[in-house]
């Protein structure tokens, strides 16, 4: 029924098979998989602090061209009153697809739309989850947390969080830089 | 001058078992990494016990590689091969005498011999092994999210995340029965927030990228010599990239030195074939058998200019390698307390199968390292691990942390480009109908319902495994690796088809929890909302 060779007991069905030869385990299960799944989704997440990667689908039938709009909501706390701090519309035809934004800022965040244009207004169909690009430089934020945590046998519990201004490990130096070679 | 080194071996394997083949090829790579390193270290361990040589070091052992090492389908295999080497070598010592690679094969003979007493003396559950030495105070051992999933990319559905960690998390406890205070995170693959499920897990402390700390919302007081609190306050502790690059730099580290042994110089391509098809697979293709006689001897790719391996020679250069990590380090601390008010910690995070089966000497340089530190003591270096440093120093910066990972430019484009990034869509949506389904069927008493649940929560924990990526992305095995995926998606479908229309195939429901037998004990509830 589902391609496998399939027997009663363990030994007799590890005895029934000759041995693995590179095709024939191709052959034994069938392995195809939906590219789409009728069903409405839209996610993005980052691949690096300049790089989103995203996938969708628009459950409808639909003959227009869509777009992506991809909003910069960094710093933005009421994206959902129409706050943003800039767009930028993508072509991306298909509606099941999957895509790489580049060249985005790292530490930003976004948010995704799948849409289309209509007399040049952009209508929205889906929205994707917000994603946060990674940091990629050490923070000039010097003021720090220090956290004292007590851990004892049978429970953990925490004590205080200080703030220290301006006490950061500066003198932090590359690696190479502080070996001196071999003996 | 003094610090601490906390020296960690992340020991990790895809689960790949396949009884329904006599013969399976990739099954090799456990048997390998048992041979050359596992059982190696658990010797290591025990001469410096024997000898009273203090040690201390880490190990995470993933749930995948740990269900294997107590499998005894794959254990059985094991000693199969073990006792086929052993013949080997019997032949080459008689066929080899008075020639330059006699001295390897006395290695080798001690070697499969002592391997053959580890298996024995660990009744074939390398576990135990692991857990003595955990017992004895020398070992820290820690878990991994289950099958070694990549986090950052399922942050979309934390439910995900919330499985993965907490199926390791579990099973850790059902091998080794004691909870892990410290996660591995697979690929050092942190995203804010994961630290949230990790507390909810009773996790203390992971280890991250230098950069997790490094590029922190506020300036790392310490860099990555002291630990990091999370708001959750579990602490991370990131790789130190010198101490690594010494050891994992394969043209500048100490693994290229040209007295050490080849790895792709292997009797399985050098000897005549009718005398070495009956240790090849069933398929009779030449592969690796295991035996290699020649040394790096130079920078030069061309394996036929290689010269005879001498374990002499390679045994001064451990020695002379393990002095100048120590030295290196004993420099480190020096810069580190002129700038630093406390004991800084180094973190040395590597793969733990770089070690004796990438590096042949490597197990003999762990060694070397601990017997030097313990009589010189002018190194300054004592060992420790996370977990009592935490407890020596309560203390640390607390920040928000940098999604990061230990991969190629340390953040996620190994495991999402060209090749592989097609495996996100079907995972995200075999997760979604998890979600759904474990939430609907929760308080079912349903016994088949139950099972079938549970057998759909491995085969999407299989899939998610970051091997597959990971091997589509390098380019060898591809083929395994795209299947795997597929076939754990597929096997999933076909499991939610059963479910949906209520309708069960028991012998397809019996024949993939015989092929897939890893998490017994699973629930599928852990995705119930």
């Amino acid at each position: 029924m589902y391609g496998l060779n399939i027997q009663s007991s363990e030994q007799d069905y590890v005895e029934s098979i000759k041995y693995y030869s590179g095709t024939y385990w191709q052959q034994v299960e069938d392995t195809s998989i939906k590219e789409c799944f009728c069903t409405a989704r839209f996610v993005a997440f980052a691949v690096n602090p300049t790089d989103l990667f995203t996938f969708w689908e628009y459950d409808k039938k639909f003959d227009g061209k869509l777009y992506i709009r991809l909003f910069d909501v960094t710093n933005i706390d009421n994206f959902f009153d129409g706050k943003f701090n800039w767009y930028r519309d993508i072509f991306v035809g298909a509606y099941c697809g999957r895509y790489r934004i580049n060249g985005l800022a790292p530490s930003a965040n976004f948010v995704l739309q799948l849409g289309y244009f209509n007399e040049s207004k952009f209508v929205r169909l889906l929205q994707s989850n917000f994603v946060r690009m990674p940091n990629n430089a050490i923070s000039t934020n010097t003021t720090i947390k220090m956290a004292t945590k007590v851990f004892d046998k049978f429970e953990k519990k925490e004590v205080k969080i200080e703030e220290i201004i301006h006490f950061a490990f500066a003198d932090y130096k590359e690696p190479s830089q502080t070996s001196m070679g071999v003996i | 001058m003094s610090g601490y080194i906390n020296l960690v071996l992340h020991a990790h394997l895809p689960f790949v078992r396949h009884p329904e083949f006599e013969d399976f090829l990739e099954e090799d790579w456990f048997y390998e990494a048992c041979l050359e390193t596992y059982m190696p270290l658990l010797s290591m361990f025990e001469r410096l016990y024997n000898d009273n040589v203090p040690f201390k070091l880490t190990m995470s052992i993933t749930p995948t590689l740990a269900a294997m090492m107590k499998d005894g389908y794959l254990m059985g295999k094991l000693e199969r091969k073990i006792y086929k080497l052993k013949e080997l070598i019997g032949k080459e010592k008689k066929r080899k005498i008075n020639t330059p690679f006699y001295e390897s094969i006395l290695m080798y003979e001690k070697w499969i011999h002592t391997n053959q007493e580890v298996l024995e003396k660990y009744d074939f559950d390398l576990t135990k092994g692991f857990k003595r030495f955990y017992k004895s105070g020398q070992l820290e051992l820690i878990t991994c999210n289950a099958t070694h999933g990549f986090l950052p990319f399922m942050q979309a559905l934390p439910k995900l995340v919330e499985a993965q960690v907490k199926v390791g998390v579990d099973s850790f406890e059902q091998t080794f029965g004691f909870k892990p205070s410290g996660i591995w995170l697979a690929e050092c693959g942190y995203y804010r927030g994961v630290e949230e499920i990790l507390a909810k897990n009773n996790i203390e402390y992971f280890f991250g990228e230098t950069h997790a700390i490094m590029y922190a919302d506020e300036m790392p007081k310490y860099g990555v010599y002291a630990p990091m609190y999370t708001p959750s306050l579990v602490s991370c502790f990131a790789r130190d990239p010198e101490s690594s690059k010494q050891v994992w730099s394969a043209k500048e580290g100490y693994p290229g030195d040209f007295d050490y042994r080849e790895f792709y110089r292997d009797i399985g391509f050098d000897e005549n074939y009718d005398y070495i098809k009956p240790y090849l697979h069933l398929d009779g293709q030449r592969r690796f058998v295991g035996l290699k006689y020649y040394r790096i001897t130079s920078d030069s790719e061309d394996l036929g200019n290689k010269e005879p391996y001498n374990p002499a020679w390679a045994q001064n250069k451990i020695a002379s390698h393990a002095a100048n990590f120590l030295f290196n380090r004993q420099k480190q601390f020096e810069h580190l307390n002129s700038i630093m008010d406390r004991k800084p910690i180094i973190n040395a995070m590597f793969d733990c199968e770089l070690f004796g089966h990438w590096w042949w000497e490597g197990i003999s340089f762990l060694e070397e390292i601990f017997r030097q530190a313990h009589k010189i003591k002018d190194f300054g270096v004592e060992f420790i691990s996370a977990k009592d440093y935490l407890r020596k120093f309560p203390t640390n910066q607390m920040s928000n942390l940098c999604e990061s990972s230990w991969g190629y430019k340390g953040y996620g484009d190994v495991w999402c480009e060209g090749s592989n990034e097609w495996i996100y869509r079907p995972l995200f949506e075999a997760g979604i109908k998890m979600i759904e389904k474990a939430t609907l069927y929760k308080n079912t008493r349903d016994k088949k319902i139950k099972r079938l649940l549970n057998q759909m929560a491995r085969e999407l924990l299989l899939a998610q495994s970051s091997d597959w990526a990971f091997i589509m992305k390098t380019g060898t095995m591809v083929d395994y690796a795209i299947k795997r995926t597929k076939l754990h998606l597929k096997r999933f479908d076909t499991l939610l088809e059963f479910l949906e229309k209520q309708a069960v195939d028991k012998t397809f429901l019996e024949t993939v929890e015989f092929r897939d037998k890893i998490f017994p004990k699973i629930s599928f509830k852990v995705y119930a909302l």
